[in-house]
């Protein structure tokens, strides 16, 4: 498989996981505004916040409404991360590896493309339907690709790019839930668990988390299951554990397998000490760190072994970690 | 109520798909009785319905701006296919295989010993101005001596019938994927007709230009390792580009992904190391192949690439220097090199053509502008092309200036009436110009396409069918008639 190829697909992968967070995150959010029409504040800023898009929110000097968050998060593509410039990438990537990938990637991708594309679709009565298909097409995929394409090395890659993406965002996410829903008892208890539940929406783990734990939905529950739940395949230590079974199947796979062993032995070791309610923050800035090692161990050892490979003009695939 | 072919006039003119006044021609009747049973509002719906095919199909192509930036197009397709009986068909395809025979000779000959120019066939002078002469490649014995593996060869039909080859483009040509796709749109669109008529499948193109290519391999016996060379995602062609490298199943490759070694072997950069390629079906041309030889600053090709190639390491399609046959001044001569090296009567005419190189040709040429369309020797897509009949004093004037200046650039041919077929316009059929580009595979063997892409200018009148100017395409049937 050629090196620039590896890249591509490793990049489609993630693009595609970012339309399908962000749609739901979107989604999520747009949904748990209806249950606090009188909140105080701007709603939309933990959604910025977990995209990592507030800085450059801010530095273009958007309002701080719920249409110009919309538009910055949907449709915008001058914010590189908005779901609609996510598709358009996924969809620049995925026209280099038309005769790699299966051929109907190509037309769901333009049928997913098109969709994100289509006019109107941030406001309010029109979003939750736009939102449910782009999730539906990025599933679609997702099935395609598992059901069509060889179990080889480029899907390895692909899987790769798939699970730094996905735990990356499941990160983000706890880390902005720890943050801004508050801890204690007291009156505050029911709204707290109902936010609980929406972390956990926003990651579609609702149903898998009361599957495998019974009992209220309270922050300890939720952040020891996205951390460490080895059969939720959002939660980071599955995708962790994804990474490194697809390295398995990749040749040079040394250095990106150390860093996933090391991500993952801390992870355990953690979890059978059990941490410190105050210490899972510190867990999870550690373990971003370690992701992103793990996607620059696998850049230099797939993407660029030889030279520089000169960047595709009109692709930004800098993107953060 | 739908399309009535009573009212579809061809008068003067020659039309693929109706003979006369509501007449179709053999082959054509199942498809004409079809359209006649749609109402307009089931028309409309299959227009629409093949659009939507294109959309989710992705199949585009490149319009290269004014501003030097460029835009991905929905390739324009019109859904009434284009007919060729199958018994005229093979004297055509007998025609280009003798063409593509002659014009590979040629070629070897250029780069070998010239007798063509030693026996006067060709003036010898055409090759001190062709733009398109490599003297790098001069001695190189490509194997089977092949050096035009996929050739498109433009053919018209004038208004009495005669079919005509308007040029002969051995460099890289491009098309053949829309002909691929176009079938695949009309089968979505119009599964129906498929029953009614006996249609000449062209799916097995990919399947042969990769049997073609692995003979060309310096390691015999192995699995060769094949590529396409593509200059990038921002090429007019690069739908194509993919397009073929998937249906072979082949990688394609940026000159980025490939370098020499120091044993001038071409590897290509993989994520376990370097893989040797024996085998590139490359669309980047000639100046941009190789920046050590040709375009110092070339950023598609691969530094020592000729060096390879000359060396018999690495096989080219179509190889480093074919473009000499490709000029529109030697094409004058293709009759010629046909009886000269195959001793044999073409099957296929030129078009009559004038030669500016010769004072008497180029006086007739600069007394009858207005009449003749010039060309000039080097130039594609509709570019460097004077219609005289159409174009205004200043343009005429300009362009008889460029032949006074370099007679040897320029040749000139009477203006053809194209054929026409039925195209859809607004929601009904009018007449619209078209012409044929088949493709012809040349090694071990010669195979040519069954049919090829047929281009039509959308515009009234118009003769101009280059996407890139307003074009469109059409499927093209060669539809066994039976009994002969």
């Amino acid at each position: 498989m050629l090196s620039r190829v590896a890249e591509n697909i490793y990049w489609t992968a993630r693009y595609l996981e970012r339309v399908e967070n962000t749609a739901r995150l979107v989604a999520v959010h747009s949904e748990i505004r209806l249950d606090r029409p009188d909140r105080a504040g701007f709603f939309w800023e933990p959604v910025l916040t977990i995209t990592e898009t507030l800085g450059e929110f801010e530095a273009r000097g958007l309002r701080r409404t719920e249409r110009d968050a919309i538009n910055f998060l949907l449709t915008d593509l001058q914010n590189p991360s908005s779901l609609l410039a996510s598709c358009v990438y996924a969809r620049e990537n995925i026209r280099t590896l038309m005769e790699i990938l299966p051929r109907e990637s190509w037309e769901a991708v333009n049928g997913l493309h098109h969709a994100a594309a289509r006019p109107g679709a941030g406001a309010p009565q029109q979003r939750d339907v736009y939102l449910r298909e782009i999730i539906e097409r990025s599933q679609a995929m997702v099935g395609l690709f598992l059901g069509a394409m060889n179990d080889d090395a480029g899907y390895a890659i692909l899987r790769q790019g798939r699970a730094i993406e996905r735990s990356n965002f499941t990160v983000q996410v706890l880390r902005d839930a720890l943050v801004r829903i508050g801890d204690g008892t007291g009156d505050m208890q029911a709204l707290r668990a109902a936010e609980w539940v929406g972390v956990l929406k926003s990651l579609t783990a609702y149903q898998m988390y009361r599957r495998s734990l019974r009992g209220p939905v309270t922050r300890v529950g939720v952040s020891r299951f996205l951390i460490f739940s080895q059969v939720f395949p959002r939660a980071l230590a599955y995708c962790v554990n994804e990474a490194g079974q697809a390295l398995g199947r990749l040749p040079n796979a040394d250095l990106p397998a150390a860093a996933v062993a090391r991500l993952a032995g801390e992870l355990d070791a953690v979890e059978r000490t059990g941490a410190e309610a105050d210490g899972i923050g510190d867990l999870l800035s550690a373990a971003q760190a370690q992701l992103s090692d793990i996607h620059d161990a696998v850049c230099s050892a797939y993407f660029t072994p030889f030279t520089e490979v000169p960047a595709v003009a009109g692709q930004t695939q800098a993107q953060p970690a | 109520m739908g399309i009535c072919w009573d009212d579809y006039r061809v008068d003067g003119l020659h039309d693929e798909v109706i003979l006369g006044r509501g007449q179709p021609r053999p082959g054509a009747e199942a498809l004409c009785a079809y359209l006649a049973s749609l109402d307009d509002a089931v028309l409309a719906q299959r227009v629409a319905s093949a659009e939507m095919v294109i959309r989710l199909m992705g199949i585009t192509f490149r319009v290269y701006g004014e501003d030097g930036g460029s835009i991905d197009r929905h390739w324009p397709y019109d859904l009434i296919p284009r007919i060729l009986p199958l018994p005229e068909w093979r004297r055509i395809e007998a025609g280009l295989k003798q063409r593509a025979l002659a014009l590979n000779l040629f070629i070897d000959d250029v780069y070998h010993d010239q007798r063509a120019f030693a026996d006067g066939i060709v003036p010898r002078a055409l090759l001190a101005t062709s733009k398109n002469f490599r003297s790098e490649c001069m001695g190189v014995s490509p194997p089977h001596g092949t050096w035009a593996h996929i050739c498109g060869s433009d053919l018209v039909r004038d208004r009495d019938g005669t079919v005509y080859v308007l040029e002969d483009n051995l460099r890289v040509p491009s098309g053949v994927s829309y002909m691929l796709e176009n079938r695949q749109v009309t089968k979505r669109c119009f599964p129906e007709l498929f029953r009614r008529a006996r249609i000449l499948p062209v799916d097995d193109y990919p399947s042969q230009l990769y049997t073609m290519l692995a003979s060309l391999s310096p390691r015999p016996g192995d699995q060769p390792q094949i590529v396409v060379l593509t200059p990038g995602i921002f090429n007019s062609a690069y739908y194509e580009h993919s397009f073929l490298a998937q249906r072979m199943g082949v990688d394609l490759v940026t000159g980025a992904d490939l370098f020499v070694d120091d044993n001038d072997c071409v590897q290509m950069r993989t994520i376990s190391g370097p893989h040797r390629v024996d085998v590139i079906y490359r669309r980047v041309d000639d100046l941009f192949l190789d920046p050590e030889v040709f375009h110092p600053d070339s950023m598609l090709g691969v530094p020592g690439l000729m060096r390879a190639w000359r060396t018999g390491k690495v096989a080219l399609a179509n190889a480093p220097g074919a473009g000499v046959a490709d000029d529109k001044v030697v094409y004058t001569y293709v009759p010629a090199l046909i009886r000269y090296y195959l001793d044999a009567d073409p099957i296929l005419p030129n078009v009559p053509s004038f030669r500016c190189v010769y004072p008497d040709e180029c006086d007739h040429v600069l007394a009858n502008i207005d009449k003749l369309v010039v060309k000039a020797a080097n130039e594609s897509g509709g570019y460097g092309l004077l219609i005289g009949p159409h174009a205004t004093e200043v343009q005429r004037n300009a362009f008889a200036d460029a032949v006074r200046r370099d007679p040897r650039n320029y040749m000139a041919q009477p203006m053809l009436t194209l054929s026409t077929v039925p195209t859809i316009v607004g929601g009904s059929v009018a007449p619209r110009h078209v012409d044929l580009r088949p493709f012809i595979l040349s090694a071990e063997r010669t195979e040519v396409t069954a049919g090829g892409l047929t281009r039509v200018a959308l515009v009234e009148g118009s003769t101009v069918v280059n996407s890139s100017q307003g074009g469109g395409s059409k499927d093209t049937w060669v539809v066994d008639v039976g009994g002969s």
